[in-house]
């Protein structure tokens, strides 16, 4: 290999070595802007607020159907007004028999899987194909919820 | 012939480094974090702050013009004032809409919106609550509703209210309680002592229809466990830092979290209770002092641990290592007792006997470093006569003498006159003869010329301005001055001007003739106290020196 072609070579890695290292700056960099941006913003990250101040949960994994005791739960809204925090929803009893009356436990859960609070349900007997309200609330603020789970008692 | 140009390989991985640089650009230009995205976001967020700010400084200016007002009067004073003043929100933002002041049963407020941005304002000041989406946003409704006083942590009962949308003319509500299985007629709120869910019900001639449920679960009367404490002290602060944990969530009552502390020396004048575990004490905090500190833990349902947690600790002392500085003035006493300076030590025709007693004046601090704290006397502690061969002999040797008799060792470990060597003051006892200077004592036979362990003292004090005290002393060292005709035998004198002079206690001659002179001057003394020592009182000035004492365990 000439002379020439070996210093190109030189050259030719160090600039490699200078822009991976870039690369890898502006990775770790934007990362640190995400982390910090989520943490500014967990307080507020799953609330959106209406005009006259209620506070409507806007997660994504909350609004997901979810199923307890062969009854489809479906439409949810969770919100907070007045510091007091509302779950509805829908109840569908898509089977082809009458479910019973039951009472179950809404854990309503943060982001990283916490429960910030559990709400009581009451579910009246539906019949096959009937649908009704889930109507479910608490004191306190839980607008910022990311999820809930529902468990039959 | 020779080729200049570049191989087909180098091209191919150039080629590939630049479009890895144009990539790295692009993102920083048009990517997420890039500079123009941050630059949008930077100047939302400062735009926020500035709106924040704006109606804070309204609020304050209402909470100071209406001290008296209550809560719903501030608020809406101030939400006039905004009202009136809007132009100055437009400069911040392009829509700008002023809510109407709303009062409820818990707070005040009214809501500010500038470009979709809510701004919350009450008596704790504003709040950002978010983005508002767009007003076609249409929310269910609950056909039941319940409402709680109070709506957050309390250690005592909670009233549910029920209500209903539904014509109260076709419906009824019936209630029960979890765990029931009869259901009521709803007269009126329900007051729950424990934590339970309420289960209500619409009920009309057709039977029962929709069902509510409401669940109060912000009953804590679980008082928290007692905090656990550390306390580290200096000489004059007291610095806690505590840390509780809430009584874990029972079937009845749930686990409020830690809300705050509070503190207190000795249990008396506790003070408010504040969120931080960390508290520092620092006024009226005295050295050498045992404090008892008590620390109370709060939850947020208002419930107060049951045993303050509790820590004994003693504060530091100001040792003279760490108090003193060069030329402070330090109260100090020597063991009282009399000695008598033998005339076979002095050269003179009679022993001369005194007093430590005698001295009553202050010490000074000369120095303060590695070696140690040593403190000179402010003046001379008596008037030493010394003659003669003897005397120029034992001249070091016999201001040493004097100098451990004014170590107190309750606090000082040694004393020596000042001029000697600091660490390892000697001086003589036996006599050298030779042919030339006979009369000379071996420890001084070297000193043909000046010994200079007495330039240290001397620079020091000098240094510090306490070189000069209007009098004689002598300093602890020799001279001897000698040429063909003789030689003088000096002591070395610091004269009331602050300068070395010598004075010559013996002249011989080369024809055998001898002279003995004799002088009183004064003597000066440096103890070393104990590290240890620490300063109970004073300043380090004339008027108020600085006591010393041994610190009590």
């Amino acid at each position: 290999m000439k002379k020439s072609e070996k210093k190109m070579i030189a050259i030719i890695i160090i600039i490699g070595v200078i822009v991976i290292g870039g690369i890898l700056v502006t990775r770790n960099l934007r990362n640190k802007n995400n982390n910090e941006d989520e943490t500014n913003e967990v307080k507020e990250e799953f609330v959106s607020v209406l005009e006259d101040g209620t506070k409507l949960n806007i997660s994504n994994q909350l609004a997901q159907a979810k199923k307890v005791n062969s009854l489809d739960l479906t439409n949810f809204q969770l919100t907070t007004k007045n510091n007091v925090t509302v779950l509805l929803g829908t109840i569908t009893n898509n089977t082809n028999q009458t479910v019973g009356e039951f009472e179950a436990d809404v854990k309503i859960l943060d982001k990283q899987g916490n429960e910030l609070a559990t709400f009581g349900l009451l579910v009246g007997a539906l019949e096959a194909g009937a649908s009704t309200q889930l109507n479910t609330s608490a004191p306190r603020d839980y607008a910022n919820a990311y999820d809930f789970e529902i468990i039959k008692r | 012939m020779k080729n200049k140009g570049i191989t087909l390989l180098s091209l191919v991985i150039t080629v590939i480094i630049m479009i890895i640089l144009a990539g790295v650009t692009i993102n920083l230009t048009i990517g997420d974090s890039s500079i123009f995205k941050n630059g949008v976001l930077a100047r939302e967020e400062t735009k926020k702050a500035q709106i924040k700010e704006y109606l804070d400084l309204k609020l304050l200016d209402e909470q100071l013009s209406n001290y008296n007002g209550t809560a719903e009067v501030i608020i809406g004073k101030t939400r006039e004032n905004v009202y009136n003043n809007q132009d100055d929100l437009k400069k911040m933002g392009n829509e700008v809409e002023i809510q109407e002041a709303i009062t409820t049963e818990e707070e005040s407020l009214f809501y500010v919106i500038v470009d979709k941005y809510v701004y919350k304002v009450s008596m704790d000041g504003t709040t950002y609550e978010g983005e508002q989406t767009g007003e076609d946003t249409e929310l269910q409704e609950g056909a039941i509703t319940f409402g709680y006083t109070p709506n957050n942590y309390t250690n005592g009962s909670v009233k549910v209210k029920i209500t209903t949308n539904a014509n109260p003319n076709e419906y009824t509500i019936e209630y029960r309680e979890q765990n029931e299985t009869t259901w009521k007629k709803y007269t009126g709120e329900i007051e729950v002592s424990v934590n339970k869910s309420i289960y209500a019900r619409l009920k009309n001639v057709m039977g029962a229809t929709t069902i509510a449920t409401g669940t109060v679960n912000i009953i804590d009367a679980l008082k928290p466990n007692t905090p656990t404490i550390n306390v580290e002290t200096t000489t004059n602060t007291l610095n806690i830092t505590a840390s509780a944990t809430d009584q874990d969530a029972t079937t009845d009552y749930v686990c409020s979290g830690i809300a705050g502390y509070c503190f207190s020396i000795d249990g008396e004048k506790w003070t408010d209770y504040q969120k931080s575990g960390e508290y520092t004490y620092n006024d009226g905090i005295t050295q050498g002092t045992n404090y008892t500190v008590y620390v109370k833990a709060k939850d947020n349902a208002g419930n107060e641990c049951e045993i303050p947690a509790s820590k004994t600790v003693k504060t530091l002392y100001d040792t003279v290592t760490t108090k003193l500085k060069v030329g402070d003035y330090v109260s100090y006493s020597p063991t009282s007792q009399s000695y008598t300076l033998a005339s076979t030590d002095t050269g003179t025709s009679s022993d001369q006997t005194f007093k430590t007693g005698d001295y009553t004046g202050l010490w000074r601090v000369i120095y303060n470093d590695s070696t140690g704290v040593e403190l000179i006397s402010a003046s001379s502690v008596i008037n030493l006569t010394m003659n003669g061969k003897v005397g120029y002999n034992k001249l070091v040797a016999t201001l040493n003498t004097i100098a451990s008799k004014y170590v107190n060792t309750t606090y000082a470990s040694s004393g020596r006159s000042v001029g000697s060597n600091r660490t390892s003051p000697t001086g003589a006892s036996s006599y050298y003869t030779n042919s030339s200077y006979s009369y000379i004592a071996s420890s001084a036979k070297d000193m043909i010329v000046a010994d200079s362990d007495y330039k240290t003292d001397f620079n020091a004090m000098t240094n510090a301005g306490m070189a000069n005290i209007g009098a004689d002393y002598w300093m602890a060292s020799r001279y001897i001055y000698a040429d063909s005709n003789g030689a003088a035998f000096h002591g070395v004198v610091v004269d009331s001007t602050g300068s070395i002079i010598n004075l010559g206690l013996r002249c011989t001659h080369s024809y055998g003739e001898s002279t003995d002179h004799e002088y009183t001057k004064g003597v000066r003394v440096v103890v070393k106290l104990n590290n240890n020592d620490y300063i109970t009182s004073g300043s380090g000035t004339t008027s108020s020196p600085y006591s010393i004492a041994v610190p009590k365990n």
